[in-house]
């Protein structure tokens, strides 16, 4: 099914009308998993700090490197924040002895590496950093070849 | 304790202090930074293996062998290094450098060091986020350590080394330092006890040899100080016989002037009185009688028939005036031979004492003044008719005196003898000696005045002196050995004089307390 995905979407790609736009950012999980569908408010609670459990397997999250186009862009959307308010809720959880924020990943190879190898790892990359390995989940049920996806990187103005 | 044991001592102790600080030092070193450095190392270890495996994560998770290679470089980078393997999740090997020891790495406890051999090995589990990766494994050399500890071995055996030779050397050095000082010893033994020819000939180095220049120098004067003083000693042995000889000369001299001075006084009235016999003895009326007897018995008949004629008949009284003649000169005759005899006792007295000219003192009597001045005065007599000297005795108190008659005579004798010099000098009506005798409040006094030459003031302390005159042939010896005599007589002997032409007054004071002592003494 996920290879039907991939298939998809690189077919997409090659279709000007429905390939998704260079600047999407896509949540990626190991291929095969069972996730294929997150909402905004799961995204949420697993990337700032509360577990998240699904199909009885507990979440790992893992970051882009901070000040990264796409981290911006997925923290924008996910936790409804500025990189500076990002910055100063990891502070405040960290006095409050809260978990701290999700290890962030040197590069999008890594990212891919590393989530195609554990089935509970989860990440965002870029859309074009995509590998056979992973597999794109969709967000609210919206997938990034759809139009109205929600993760963009915001234009360079 | 000798120098050499006390500079052997001393170093000795120096190296006990040195060697004890060296071993606490070394122990100390042992006990205390040898641990610490394997403690560092062991720790080095832990905590380079953990910073490795908590930073290996992300680049064994993602099989980056670039990653991984640069995540472990800063363990390389360490000189303790020796080996550092990565493992994945299946222990395969994904990672190796360096030479690979012997022995399984990952079988101990993680992250506790295990040492063996020259090495410190440790390990730890990789993952990430709670997922394991795999694990590394370092391997540390102790070599560094080891070579500290092989350092201080070789520097505390060269110290103990140094140690010994040293205390051979100061054995060495004390010997050495000490054998001269001993040769100085016996050298300064040697001279002290009169070798003043030895000389040092060893070769001490710096200040002793200095030391060896000086003892020599000091030496070399004593010898040479020794040599001038024998020399001097010989010359003064020689003056100190000459001087013994001279004085005992002087003194026989003295003793002979003083005899042939008091003798001479005396002789001249021995002389005057000789005269005065030989005048009478030549003017006798014995040769007239002589001539009267001849004629007596050349009358035919003989002495009985030449009284029966006419002229015969004045022979009775011419033999009555010879007999009282012939009495007349008897006496006068006794007379002078009296005083000569009394002029010979004095000069054989005045011999006699001469003999004992060293003793004090001499046979004390009770001597009459008067009677005594009188004799003094008439040893001289016809002297002072012959010159028309007027003498004038005062003898207003005459006392008794117990005192050496012949003393006190030889000093009266002079005093007059110098006097009538004195008067004879000047014009004729004013010679005058008057001889005064008077009781003082401190015994007798004699006083012999003269009408003289007098005493200049320049001299009047000189005459004294033995041996100082003012006259053609005199000894300047009278007035000397009278001063001398008075003293011994417990007196004094006083002048005074208004100077040239004045006269001058000898006063010969006498104490009191002689006065009554009979004695007798030698
Ligand atoms: N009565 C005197 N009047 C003046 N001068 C005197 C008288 N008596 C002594 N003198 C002086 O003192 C000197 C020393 O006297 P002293 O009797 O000692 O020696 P001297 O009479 O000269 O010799 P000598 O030893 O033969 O008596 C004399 O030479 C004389 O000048
Ligand atoms: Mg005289």
């Amino acid at each position: 099914m996920a290879f039907v995905m991939i298939a998809m979407i690189v077919a997409l790609s090659r279709d000007a009308d429905s390939s998704p736009p260079p600047r999407a950012v896509v949540v990626v999980v190991a291929k095969g998993s069972k996730i294929k569908s997150l909402t905004r408010a799961e995204l949420r609670r697993c990337f700032s700090g509360d577990a998240l459990v699904v199909h009885h397997a507990r979440m790992i999250p893992f970051n882009s490197p901070p000040g990264s186009a796409e981290r911006i862009a997925f923290d924008r959307f996910v936790l409804g924040m500025s990189p500076d308010q990002v910055g100063r809720l990891w502070v405040d959880r960290k006095i409050r002895g809260q978990s701290p924020a999700p290890r962030s990943l040197p590069s999008a190879l890594h990212t891919t590496k590393i989530v195609a190898k554990f089935p509970s790892a989860i990440s965002y990359v870029r859309v074009d950093h995509i590998t056979a390995d992973v597999d794109v989940v969709a967000i609210d049920g919206v997938l990034p070849t759809s139009s109205g996806y929600p993760i963009l990187i915001e234009e360079a103005r | 304790m000798n120098i050499r044991n006390r500079l052997l001592m001393f170093s000795t102790a120096q190296l006990v202090v040195f060697g004890a600080l060296c071993a606490i030092a070394f122990v100390s070193f042992e006990r205390t930074v040898m641990p610490l450095f394997d403690t560092l190392l062991r720790g080095k270890a832990e905590w380079m293996t953990r910073i490795v495996s908590s930073q290996l994560d992300v680049a064994l998770g993602a099989d980056d062998p670039s990653l991984i290679a640069a995540e472990v470089q800063y363990v390389r980078d360490d000189p303790d290094f020796r080996y550092v393997v990565v493992r994945d999740a299946d222990g395969n090997v994904v990672f190796s450098r360096g030479t690979s020891p012997r022995g399984e790495l990952f079988g101990s406890t993680p992250y506790a060091p295990t040492v063996g051999g020259d090495e410190i090995r440790t390990w730890a589990p990789v993952s990430l986020e709670g997922l394991s990766l795999g694990s590394v494994a370092v391997v540390f050399s102790t070599a560094r350590l080891d070579h500290i500890q092989t350092v201080t071995k070789q520097v505390a055996i060269g110290v103990a080394v140094l140690w010994v030779l040293a205390l051979g050397y100061s054995v060495l050095f004390a010997r050495s330092f000490v054998a001269p000082i001993r040769t100085m010893m016996d050298f300064s033994r040697t001279v002290a006890n009169g070798s003043l020819s030895q000389r040092l000939t060893i070769l001490p180095p710096g200040e002793l040899g200095e030391l060896r220049d000086h003892l020599n120098g000091m030496t070399a004067d004593l010898e040479e100080r020794e040599r001038e003083r024998k020399i001097a000693g010989a010359k003064a042995e020689v003056m100190q016989q000459e001087l013994i000889s001279v004085s005992r000369m002087a003194g026989m001299a003295e003793i002979a002037t003083g005899v042939l001075h008091d003798v001479g006084n005396v002789l001249n009235s021995l002389n005057v009185s000789v005269s005065i016999i030989d005048n009478a003895v030549r003017n006798s009326r014995i040769a007239g009688f002589t001539k009267t007897v001849d004629v007596f018995e050349a009358h035919p008949g003989g002495l009985i028939a030449f009284l029966a004629t006419e002229n015969g008949r004045v022979v009775p009284g011419y033999l009555s005036s010879v007999a009282k003649r012939l009495a007349k000169e008897n006496a006068q005759l006794l007379g002078e031979l009296a005083s000569v005899t009394r002029n010979i006792d004095h000069i054989k007295s005045i011999v006699t004492m001469q003999q004992s000219y060293a003793r004090p003192g001499g046979f004390l009597e009770l001597v009459a003044l008067g009677p005594l001045i009188d004799d003094a005065l008439r040893m001289g007599e016809s002297s002072f008719a012959n010159h028309g000297i007027e003498l004038v005795k005062d003898y207003g108190d005459t006392e008794t005196i117990t005192t050496d008659r012949h003393k006190l005579l030889q000093i009266l004798i002079n005093v007059i003898s110098n006097a009538r010099h004195a008067v004879k000098d000047v014009d004729r009506s004013t010679r005058r000696i008057t001889v005064g005798v008077r009781a003082s409040s401190e015994g007798v006094e004699i006083a012999i005045a003269d009408t003289g030459v007098g005493i200049p003031p320049g001299n009047l302390d000189k005459i004294f002196q033995h041996g100082f005159t003012t006259k053609k042939g005199g000894h300047g010896f009278g007035l000397h050995a009278s001063a001398n005599t008075a003293r011994e007589l417990s007196g004094t002997l006083s002048v005074a004089s208004e100077g040239e032409g004045a006269g001058a007054t000898f006063t010969l004071m006498l104490r009191a307390q002689m006065k009554g002592h009979h004695e007798l003494a030698i």
